[in-house]
This record gives structure tokens, C-alpha cells and sequence, in this order.
């Protein structure tokens, strides 16, 4: 398969957290900055506090273009801290590229809640592209049971129709006379 | 009916049998041409085609058995002739709606799975199934129209009849795979179609001396298509332009263009209907932006600190991206010396107008027209890499080249040390086709396949090498000279990003045994399942 790029994913600018940016975290950070994942995962793997370790490594993995692995790791820094607004943020988007629309919802409307007023027209703009996410979703899914239904209908109807045709002897309305010698109505087989 | 009369009527029948015949064939076959751009050209796709004008016809011919008893089975011949013409000329008006209701905008690849295998079936009735139930009336109205005008025996008659409706069918499906569908493209290959049965049916309505005109309406049906809007595949995006499109005998191609000035590129798609392509050409040679799997094309040069000339061999060469890709990433002192195979003579000559692929020189040579392996087969010169990109349509990697047969050829087409690349799609290092295919080439080749998820993407791009170790992640083997390809590196070298695939005791794939299709379907279901299973807690 050549695939399209997953969704406008391409390294939007991540900033990190200012209320992070120390110890272990910084460390991560400043692999990124390198270009080092594997080390910067280490570290960010390391950390003890499961919100920073999230925050962590889904800063690392998003910009190493890990999206379902980014997106796992935000969604468990959000057990630890449901209502971490960049986590939030972060996992809506990740959510928006992989095209889970209805979990990149939930996460925009609770990130609505959370989110400092400049960041209410970003939720709100992915919370509108989560929405269109979703009934995208509900349009495939009407599709395939749409396809389901009419193949099954269209064979069975057409079954049915041959069955009751078939069983109808043709009788000649002909007032053609028929050769003598033919015994047999014509017809493929 | 005195005798030159029976001899003339005998011998309509007999053009309108074979044009029918034929008919059927330019139905089926451009049948599943009308339906690529959605739901591509898979063996599932042709078994609901095919399924579906086998159905119709059989229904047909019962059809046609009861109408044969009728006082008139010319007239219902011609009848059944314009009610085929009517239902053929409409199919490239009605293929957009008709596949866009079951398989809405919006749907990704990841999520198609099911789509592709139920919509098409679906598609197919409800486009198909109406023309063929008419063509299928045919065969059996105009032996009972031969029985009654000649006296032949019925037999005679039906085998005379199946004789004619054969060739008819025979020469349909050499003329349309090479001359119609090229030529004329689909819609006109269906308005063709539709007008020879018109005109069948006028002729059957001729020799039955009718004594209304109400057969006619059909054909002002028929006509009316043509005034209607004609095909034109899966509509484009709002960024997008359509630069060019083709039909060519094995697909539907054409060059799209996003972006302006240096976010300018192009794609090349192949009866894409998903956010996928064949191609992609930006202004300057190199790599291209992150995500796009061609760039790890360019590893094996470095890796094997190439100097002088590097031998390339692309089989699948679409419009050129790989070779673009290496020719601006070579190392120093290295040139590219680059051989492609292109299976479609078309794609290149669009590729030469709009993406900036070399005529044939001293250092470029295409060979298109040809499939990769047969290509392969022909050609005993040794490569320092060869490139396997051999997809179809979005997803559809032809069994015939991901067999342990093909992997064995391609092995010893490599000089000593020599690369071969794969690009697979798939979601996930342990994604069954990857694994499949990696297994399989390791097979071939008696060493380890290297698998790197590409960054940004749903590609895993895997390595052989002949008879020389493999570099890994911590190996001295690996790391690269600071610079924008060993940047490629570094996102590949955290866990779960690479692996070393050993080569199994038998391979999965074989030219005997070979279930690629059916593990691609599993690849899409598991790809819309991982999506699925990421969950608010």
C-alpha cells in the first residue's frame, strides 16, 4: 500500500509544558532535540510520576512518528491525571489524525472544560473535526450494512424470482407451426 | 417464411448472437474497470463481478425461457436487446452514485475492509445484474426464434446458437481489455456497447415486423445516457487539481497536483478511491517530507558506503519517486545507475509529462509494458539494489510477486552484498502481511529480514541483503555519517520501530499457496480493531 500520510500529523509544534520542563522530563526533551528517541523514550520511560511519564513519552513518540504508541502512552498519563489539559490537547489531536473519532470527542469536550480560555478556539476546532470524524464513522457503518442488506436482498429477491419462474412450465402461445421432429423447448442451458 | 427469407433471418440471428455474446463480455469486463476506482481490482472484486453476470444471466436465461413460449420471440428479442442497451448506457452516469451509496466519502483504508468486499458485491447487482438479466434473454429467445424459423432441431439449434454467443464473447473480451477500454475509455466503451444492442434490437424488431413502436422507448433511454454526466471516478479533493487522467488497459491513472510553490507536489494514482497513491513528485530531487516511505529507499547506498556506480532496479517503478528519491541522496562519489519496471506503458508516458521521470539514457532505462517478474526472469544482470514496489489499486500486492519463487529470483538478480527493498503496507511490525512477506523473502534468501516502521505512515519497509550481515540498531554497521538520511535513522531505533524477522522453515508464500489477498483483508480488520481499542479510561 502507498499510503497517504497519516493526516496533517507532520510535527505541528509540540510545545511541552513549562510546568515540566525539569528533571527527567527535560532530559527527554532534550533528546528529542537531538534526534535521539530511543535514549529520550528511555528517559521518559524512567520517570516516576505516571502524568509526567505520559506527557513524557507522548511527546517522544509523537515526534518520532509513533502515533497509535503516542497516543496509548497520553491516554494512560490521563488515568493518572484526567483532567491534564495538554494531555488532553495532545491525545484529541493524535485521536483527530487516526481518525478515532469518537474518542478524539470525549476528549475534546472534556478538554473544553479544562482548557484556559486562549485554548478554547483550538478545542473547539477539534472538537468540530472529531464531530465530522464521527459521522464519518456512522456514514461507513450505515455504508457496510447498507452493502450488506441490498446484496443480501437483490440475491434472495432474485433467487425467489427464479424459484417461482422456474417452476411455471412456458407454455406455447405460438401459432407458429413447430417442426415435427423437435421435441424439446429451446433454450440455453 | 419462404426459404431466402428463413436463410436471411437465420443469418441476423446469428450477427445479433454474436454481438450479443460479445456484449456481455465488454459488460463484465469494463464492469470491473468502472468499479477500481473504488473498491480496486482484488480477486474479491472480480469474484462479485463475475458472480453477479453469472447470477443475471442464469436469471436471464429463465427469463428468456418464458418468453420463448410466446406467440412473438423476435419481438421479445428485441425487447430484451433495447432493454440491455438502455440498462449498458447508463452504467458510467449511474457508477458514481451507485458506489458513492455504498461507499461514502470519508472512509479510510484502515476502515475499507469489509467496505470493499460487501460494497462491491452490492455495486455489482445493483449496476450489473439489470443489463446482463437482459443479455441473458437473449441466447435462449434466439434459439427458440432459429427453432421456429428453420426447423432445426432444438439442439442443433442451441448449440449452433451457444456456438455463435461464445466467439461473440470471445472476441468481446480480447476487444475490450486491448482495444475498447484504451481507446475508447469506459464511458464511450459502454455507449458502444449500449448502441451495437440498439441496434441489434432495431434489426430483431425488423425481422419481427412489429405492429407498435413502443420498443423503441427503450432506446431513447438508451440514448438519453449519453446526454448524462459520463464517468469520471472518485471526485478529487478541494486542494487538489487533476493535471491529467487516463485509461489505460490495466487501470484508470491520473496525476493530481496539491500545494504551490515549494510545497508543491504531485501524486499519481492508480484507482485510488482512499487517501492513498502510487507516486508522489515534488520540484526537487531528494528526500521528500517525513512519512514518505521512498525515503528509506536510500539507506542501502550509505549503509553499504557505495562509491561509483550504484545499480538500481525498480520493479514498480510507477512514475519514478524512488529513483528521484536516490539520485538526490546518493553518498559522495557514488552515481546512480538506475533500471525501472513498469508494468503499465502509460503510466510512464504520464510520468515523463508531469513528475519528471528521464527518458531512457545512459543512466536511466525503463522497461514498461512488463511485469516485474516476467522482466526479471529475462534480465540476468546483477544489482546493487533492487527495489520491490509492486503495488495495485490502494492496497493489492500481486501474489505472483511476494512468492518465495519470485523472492528466490529477485535474490540472485543481487550482486554479493546487494539490497533488496520492500515497501508493505501495514500497520504494525507483527501486521500479517508484513510478516508474511518478510518471512517469505527471508525464506528465499537465508538470513534475517530488517524491518523499520517508516515515521508518519502505515509502511514498513523491509531489507535483505545477499550473503552479508544486516545492520541493527547498536551495531557498528548502523550508524550513519551525521547528515538528512541518517535522520532517518534515529525515529527507527526505539523499541517497537524495528525488528529482526527470522526466516521460518517454510515460507508463507508460495506460487502454489499463496493467501496475500485474504491476509490483507486481516491486515485492514486489525488496523481498524488497534484504532478501535484506543479508549478513555
Amino acid at each position: 500500500m502507498r499510503a497517504a500520510l497519516l493526516g496533517s500529523v507532520l510535527l505541528t509544534v509540540l510545545a511541552f509544558p513549562a510546568f515540566t520542563s525539569q528533571g527527567g522530563v527535560a532530559e527527554a526533551v532534550r533528546w528529542v532535540g537531538e534526534g535521539r528517541y530511543a535514549q529520550a523514550l528511555d528517559a521518559a520511560t524512567k520517570l516516576g510520576s505516571a502524568q509526567e511519564r505520559g506527557q513524557a513519552q507522548l511527546y517522544v513518540l509523537h515526534h518520532a512518528g509513533a502515533l497509535n504508541e503516542a497516543l496509548e502512552a497520553g491516554l494512560r498519563g490521563l488515568d493518572a491525571a484526567p483532567d491534564d489539559a495538554w494531555l488532553l490537547d495532545r491525545c484529541a489531536y493524535l485521536a483527530i489524525s487516526l481518525g478515532a473519532g469518537s474518542l478524539a470527542r470525549e476528549l475534546c469536550i472534556r478538554l473544553e472544560e479544562h482548557a484556559t480560555p486562549e485554548a478554547w478556539e483550538a478545542a473547539a476546532w477539534m472538537l468540530d473535526e472529531a464531530e465530522a470524524l464521527e459521522a464519518d464513522r456512522t456514514a461507513e457503518a450505515l455504508a457496510l450494512s447498507r452493502a450488506r442488506w441490498s446484496a443480501a436482498l437483490f440475491g434472495l429477491a432474485s433467487l425467489v424470482l427464479m424459484a417461482w419462474w422456474g417452476r411455471r412450465s412456458p407454455h406455447s402461445k405460438s401459432s407458429t407451426p413447430r417442426a415435427p421432429s423437435v421435441s424439446v423447448d429451446g433454450g440455453m442451458p | 417464411m419462404g426459404k431466402p427469407d428463413s436463410r436471411r433471418g437465420s443469418l441476423g440471428l446469428f450477427v445479433i448472437v454474436v454481438l450479443a455474446g460479445a456484449g456481455t463480455m465488454i459488460v463484465e469486463l469494463a464492469a470491473v474497470r468502472v468499479l477500481a476506482p473504488w473498491f480496486g481490482t482484488s480477486a474479491a472484486v472480480w469474484t462479485n463481478v463475475i458472480g453477479v453476470v453469472l447470477f443475471a444471466l442464469a436469471f436471464g436465461y429463465l427469463v428468456g425461457a418464458q418468453l420463448a413460449a410466446r406467440e412473438r420471440p423476435q419481438a421479445s428479442l428485441a425487447l430484451a436487446l433495447f432493454a440491455g442497451a438502455a440498462f449498458t448506457a447508463w452504467l458510467p452516469s449511474l457508477a458514481g452514485p451507485v458506489a458513492g451509496f455504498f461507499l461514502p466519502s470519508g472512509v479510510t483504508l484502515a476502515r475499507a475492509g469489509d467496505l470493499l468486499i460487501w460494497g462491491s458485491l452490492a455495486t455489482s447487482f445493483a449496476l450489473f445484474a439489470p443489463a446482463a438479466l437482459a443479455l441473458g434473454c437473449v441466447g435462449p429467445l434466439a434459439v427458440e426464434c432459429l427453432h421456429r424459423q428453420s426447423g432445426e432441431h432444438a439442439g442443433s439449434a442451441g448449440g449452433r446458437v451457444l456456438c455463435a454467443s461464445t466467439l461473440g464473447s470471445l472476441a468481446g473480451t480480447f476487444g475490450t481489455t486491448h482495444y475498447l477500454l484504451p481507446t475508447l475509455g469506459i464511458a464511450w466503451t459502454f455507449y458502444l456497447a449500449a448502441a451495437v444492442m440498439a441496434s441489434l434490437g432495431v434489426l430483431s424488431w425488423w425481422l419481427a415486423r412489429p405492429r407498435s413502436t413502443l420498443g423503441a422507448l427503450p432506446l431513447l433511454l438508451a440514448g438519453s445516457a449519453v446526454l448524462g454526466h459520463g464517468y469520471g471516478g472518485p471526485q478529487l479533493g478541494e486542494d487538489t487539481r487533476l493535471l491529467e487522467s487516463i485509461q489505460s488497459p490495466y487501470q484508470f491513472v491520473r496525476v493530481v497536483e496539491r500545494g504551490e510553490g515549494e510545497q508543491l507536489s504531485r501524486q499519481l494514482q492508480v484507482n485510488e478511491g482512499f487517501d492513498s497513491y502510487q507516486s508522489v513528485w515534488q520540484p526537487q530531487p531528494g528526500l521528500l517530507p517525513p512519512g514518505y516511505y521512498y525515503n528509506y529507499f536510500a539507506l542501502p547506498a550509505w549503509w553499504s558506503h557505495a562509491e561509483g556506480d550504484w545499480s538500481l532496479l525498480v520493479l514498480g517503478l510507477g512514475a519514478g519517486t524512488a529513483w528521484r528519491v536516490l539520485e538526490g541522496t546518493m553518498p559522495e562519489g557514488a552515481h546512480l545507475d538506475a533500471h525501472g519496471v513498469e508494468i503499465d506503458p502509460l503510466v510512464v508516458s504520464l510520468a515523463r509529462r508531469w513528475m519528471d521521470l528521464p527518458e531512457d539514457g545512459e543512466n536511466h532505462r525503463t522497461l514498461a509494458g512488463w511485469d516485474a517478474r516476467a522482466a526479471l526472469s529475462r534480465d540476468e544482470r546483477k544489482f546493487d539494489q533492487i527495489i520491490l514496489d509492486t503495488y495495485a489499486n490502494q492496497m493489492e500486492v500481486p501474489p505472483h510477486l511476494s512468492s518465495v519463487e519470485f523472492f528466490e529470483l529477485v535474490e540472485a538478480r543481487l550482486t554479493p552484498g546487494g539490497w533488496l527493498s520492500i515497501n508493505i503496507g501495514g500497520f504494525a511490525l507483527d501486521d500479517p502481511v508484513v510478516s508474511a512477506i518478510a518471512e517469505t523473502a527471508a525464506v528465499a534468501f537465508g538470513s534475517e529480514a530488517l524491518l523499520l516502521r517508516v515515521p508518519f505512515s502505515r509502511n514498513v519497509v523491509a531489507y535483505l541483503r545477499r550473503g552479508v550481515p544486516l545492520p541493527t540498531p547498536g551495531s557498528s554497521t548502523w550508524a550513519l555519517p551525521d547528515g538528512d538520511v541518517s535522520a532517518l535513522l534515529a525515529p527507527c531505533e526505539m523499541e517497537g520501530r524495528w525488528a529482526l524477522m527470522e526466516p521460518p522453515v517454510v515460507a508463507p508464500l508460495s506460487d502454489d499457496r499463496n493467501a496475500i489477498e485474504t491476509l490483507q483483508r486481516r491486515s485492514l480488520e486489525l488496523a481498524a480493531a488497534q484504532i478501535a481499542a484506543h479508549k478513555l479510561r
